[in-house]
């Protein structure tokens, strides 16, 4: 499963190289959203997910454990944790998405405007031209 | 030691009260005010807490160490804050002067300024990977939208450019901080370092590292990544400019000092250091040959930044105590100066109308002052001997030559001649000749030269006070490259007795 997910992390960054660099403003957009989710599915896989392992959710039976049995358990037991997927990458994930997805509607916004500046002579300019005031 | 959260929350409280007065320029700029003002006791007073041999340490929620979020404050970070604050401030009185536009002000201006500020707080006082991921994003949002506040007079191609650049290098950003906790179950740069050294395979940690330098090479836009910078830099609203041009490649300049002395220590000296150089050399001169080949003044100066920051990473390069003491005073030397230099640029564009050296002309005559602090601070860029930017390059070339960098020695002497030869094609065209016509009958307003006058005298200053400077930037040199003080700081005596020892911390590596 591992090697799937990488294998489709090195795929998507690819494709989504590869659109970066073409000309066409909506190429640019698909490339960064390839790009984002070929982040995201190596951060899944960092995770550990071989069909296994538990949502790291507390369930009936469990007991609550404290920072120090946490501690003491990452020292002890390596079996006693292996039940749960890593939380940690999900939470990553979790901002990656937020971020990613403002980020891509900005860029959306931005090109849509530089698309209707075009053919305006002001837009053309290649020096600085006039100050902000 | 709560007091550490300040240059972060400040700015974000302020950001916020701004927001209620959306209608009013006058109390926004007075809250913008008062947050800068605020900053600048605190983080002097700060410098002088890590001057004294203190780091402190504050953990949110007081989780040990290597679970929660921590924010230690070595003296590089202080003295990071301290130039942060500077920059700040005398960039708000810039904007207030009347830098920036009122249509532009009103369009959110100075909250996303504040909003700017504490991010770069917030990455130099960070303790991991994933804070300084989110620093690095809130820096970009606020800055994508501070270089299209003036949009529609430009094209928006250069700053398109920015913005995809800085999102790829945010993924990446992401993906070497999933990859390095996947393989040693930390994002705590300390706890980080204790678990990199002990990799074996080091291929590994030297692949997760240059994925890293890769990230903070397009921030800090070192030599292959650079072409993001020159063009969208002076397409940016010229009140807040000289903060960027001061603080933001600096933030991605910061983050290699941290990273690579502290986390890849062992993958430095035998990997990276001889890379850094190679890559400093070309920094520096492909950034002063953008330079010199330049015709207006923004343009110019943005070049620069890039060559400058070649300096400070042929000292981290270095990786040896006079050398990375040199590229610290480097970066304290260059963030006064360059900032300086924006603000006159800008104040040239402000006042008459253009900064094109073909149509400026005889400004000797017009702005005898402007001329005067112009030549203080443009000879201290180029590193005439009694300025500031003399005493880093000097022990750059010292530390270079004993051992034996002489490619990068050569090449960054040249690239001091050739950033004199562009200062002087400014001042030979815009300064000296006879006044142009726009010269003669301004196109812009009228703007005070206050905040020039005093980042003139702060860079002075830091040449006539050079020695005991450089004494701090070798005891931050020494903390960087000692490590222990932040170790120490984040885990406790254990951590440093580890660390000292070299046994391993836990298990490595969580899934």
């Amino acid at each position: 499963m591992d090697l799937i997910s990488s294998c489709m992390t090195a795929v998507l960054f690819a494709a989504g190289t590869f659109l970066i660099l073409r000309r066409s403003p909506v190429d640019l957009v698909l490339g960064v959203a390839l790009f984002s989710t070929g982040t995201i599915l190596l951060l899944i896989t960092i995770g550990g997910w071989d069909g296994e392992n538990r949502a790291p959710l507390l369930q009936s039976g469990d007991s609550m454990r404290t920072l120090e049995d946490v501690v003491d358990a990452e020292e002890q037991s390596i079996e006693q944790q292996a039940r749960y997927t890593d939380p940690l990458p999900q939470a990553l994930i979790l901002t990656a998405l937020v971020i990613g997805f403002g980020m891509l509607s900005y860029l959306i916004a931005l090109i849509s405007r530089a698309e209707d500046a075009e053919g305006d002579d002001r837009s053309s300019g290649a020096g600085v031209g006039d100050p902000g005031s | 030691m709560n007091l550490l959260v300040l240059p972060v929350l400040i700015p974000l409280i302020a950001m916020t009260f701004c927001l209620f007065f959306g209608r009013s320029v006058r109390v926004q700029r007075f809250i913008a005010g008062a947050a800068g003002g605020a900053l600048l006791p605190i983080s002097f007073y700060l410098l002088h807490l890590a001057a004294g041999g203190e780091t402190p340490v504050l953990r949110l929620g007081d989780w040990p160490g290597s679970f929660g979020i921590v924010f230690v404050l070595d003296r590089l970070s202080a003295l990071m804050l301290v130039l942060a604050a500077v920059t700040q401030a005398s960039t708000w009185w810039f904007a207030c002067l009347g830098a920036v536009g009122l249509r532009e002000e009103r369009g959110w201006f100075h909250p996303l300024f504040l909003l700017l500020a504490a991010a770069v707080n917030w990455a130099f006082l960070t303790a991991d990977l994933f804070n300084l991921f989110v620093s690095f994003e809130i820096i970009l949002i606020s800055s994508y939208v501070l270089l299209t506040l003036n949009a529609d007079r430009f094209d928006l191609a250069e700053t398109i450019r920015f913005v995809l650049l800085n999102a790829v290098a945010g993924m990446l950003f992401l993906a070497a901080a999933g990859l390095a906790y996947g393989r040693y179950g930390a994002l705590n740069f300390a706890d980080l370092a204790l678990r990199v050294r002990l990799d074996d395979p080091t291929w590994i940690s030297v692949s997760i590292g240059t994925l890293l330098l890769v990230v903070f090479a397009i921030k800090a836009a070192l030599f292959p990544f650079f072409f993001w910078l020159p063009d969208s830099y002076p397409r940016a609203a010229l009140g807040v400019l000289p903060y960027f041009a001061g603080m933001l490649t600096k933030v991605g300049v910061y983050c290699l000092f941290r990273v690579f002395t502290l986390v890849f220590r062992i993958e430095t000296e035998t990997w990276f250091s001889p890379l850094l150089l190679a890559i400093a050399g070309a920094t520096m001169l492909f950034g002063v040959l953008g330079a010199v080949s330049r015709w207006s003044i923004l343009h110019i100066l943005s070049f620069h930044i890039i060559s400058q920051i070649g300096y400070m990473i042929f000292g981290l390069g270095l990786l040896s105590p006079l050398g990375v003491a040199s590229g610290i005073f480097y970066i304290a030397h260059h963030i006064l100066v360059k900032s300086t230099l924006f603000l006159i640029g800008g104040y040239i564009l402000i006042r008459i109308g253009s900064d094109e050296l073909k149509k400026v002309g005889g400004l000797t005559r017009s702005e005898p002052l402007l001329s005067l602090l112009f030549l203080a601070v443009a000879f201290s860029l180029a590193g005439i001997p009694p300025l500031s930017g003399f005493y880093g390059k000097f022990g750059l070339a010292i530390d270079g030559v004993e051992q034996g960098r002489w490619i990068v020695v050569t090449i960054s002497i040249l690239t001091s001649l050739l950033t004199l030869a562009s200062m002087l094609k400014i001042w030979t065209y815009v300064f000296w000749g006879e006044p142009t016509d726009c010269v003669v009958k301004p196109a812009g307003k009228a703007i005070a030269l206050w905040p020039i006058v005093v980042m003139v005298l702060f860079s002075i200053a830091v040449a006539v006070f050079s020695g005991p400077l450089f004494a701090l930037a070798e005891s931050a040199a020494l903390q960087l490259l000692d490590g222990g003080d932040y170790i120490h700081a984040v885990l406790g005596d254990e951590g440093l007795e580890r660390f000292r020892s070299g046994e391993p911390i836990g298990k490595a590596g969580a899934p």
